[in-house]
């Protein structure tokens, strides 16, 4: 539904809590740059991307795209990226991200099964770590909450912004952390991302290292408009039912043994078929 | 003049989140995300005491880039350090 509607009130005095509105867009961001990496990397079919209910249900079992409380407006900075990468495309991306994180969110997050699990407990230590300092007042614990949150907002945006920058080619995936060789126009997401403690967000970065490593080895062939979605779909459901199970990531190994059916051309194979045209 | 972080109420009772604002060709735009439906997302022109919703494609295509450009940044000017 269109809307076309009146605006009956504006609050310009809850932005001030920063917390209260550092809405949506962290976990956002994080769908933003695992969608773009799995396009990127050829699991998804550009042209059938709008299509998110099979991304969105074989991502559903990936928790750490529900682990982030806070959020940030980086994304569209991230969306503008993608722009420049994908053209409009990037922008429905955007959105379509917004989407994603949602239905992952919310089933794994209101489960008895997660909140009794150790990755939420692993995620309420995280929560104690974003908090600054200890105080003792009540004004001091609202401080002290907006700035975990704001700190959260931010290790989400880094996790975005890794993923995204791999996705996109523009950092090599085993020197993520070195963000020296980036292309100036990148500079921006570089220098909020490099500012992250990564050591702080162990469950992002971990999980999206471990499909981003898989999907990279599994890359599949790009026939037309037929990408093997079902086998990929099939295969994260199996990485998402060990970590429920295990409370663990999976190794590089068990990926690979998970997804060893697929035979697939390495990623210089698909950058050369790219070069020719061939999608 | 509605700004980024300000939280509009429809009179359908949805909330809204400012998230981006541009000016272009004298219509005032603006990028909402909904307060409770994060994946409700919504490029608007306002004018006066109405939002109208971006239908046209190109129209979209035309000022999406630049209300990325005027997103601001400064959440994190004092927004406590990681540890």
């Amino acid at each position: 539904m269109v809307i076309n509607l009146k605006i009956t009130e504006v609050d310009k005095e809850t932005k001030k809590s920063k917390k209260d509105y550092i809405l949506p867009i962290a976990s956002a961001g994080i769908g933003l740059g695992l969608t773009c990496f799995l396009m990127k990397t050829g699991v998804v079919n550009y042209n059938n991307f709008i299509d998110l209910d099979t991304v969105g249900k074989a991502i559903d079992n990936i928790p750490v795209l529900n682990s982030l409380p806070g959020y940030t407006d980086m994304v569209l900075k991230m969306t503008k990226g993608v722009l420049d990468t994908v053209g409009l495309q990037g922008i429905i991306l955007a959105s379509k991200s917004l989407n994603l994180a949602k239905e992952v969110i919310q089933p794994i997050k209101d489960s008895e099964k997660f909140k009794n699990s150790k990755i939420h407990h692993v995620i309420q230590n995280v929560k104690k770590m974003g908090g600054k300092e200890e105080k003792e007042t009540e004004q001091d614990d609202k401080y002290k909450s907006s700035k975990a949150f704001l700190n959260l907002a931010k290790n989400a945006l880094g996790i975005g912004a890794r993923t995204f920058l791999i996705a996109t080619h523009q950092i090599d995936y085993n020197a993520v952390f070195d963000f020296s060789k980036l292309p100036h126009k990148f500079a921006k997401i570089a220098d909020v991302a490099k500012n992250i403690d990564m050591n702080k967000v162990l469950i992002g970065i971990d999980t999206v290292k471990s499909v981003g490593s898989f999907v990279k080895g599994r890359i599949s062939e790009k026939k037309e408009g037929n990408i093997p979605l079902v086998n990929f779909k099939g295969i994260l459901h199996n990485i998402g039912e060990s970590m429920k199970n295990t409370a663990k990531f999976p190794t590089i190994k068990t990926l690979q043994s998970i997804g060893k059916e697929m035979e697939a051309p390495s990623i210089e194979m698909e950058a050369s078929a790219r070069n020719k045209g061939e999608r | 003049m509605l700004e980024f972080g300000d939280i509009i109420t429809l009179e359908n009772g949805k909330k809204y989140l400012v998230a981006g604002t541009c000016k272009y060709n004298d219509k005032n735009y603006v990028y909402l995300v909904n307060t409770k439906e994060q994946t409700n997302v919504v490029l608007g022109i306002v004018e006066n005491d109405d939002l109208q919703e971006v239908t046209d494609e190109e129209e979209f295509k035309q000022v999406m880039p630049l209300i990325l450009d005027n997103v601001d940044m400064s959440i994190f000017d004092d927004g406590g350090e990681n540890e």
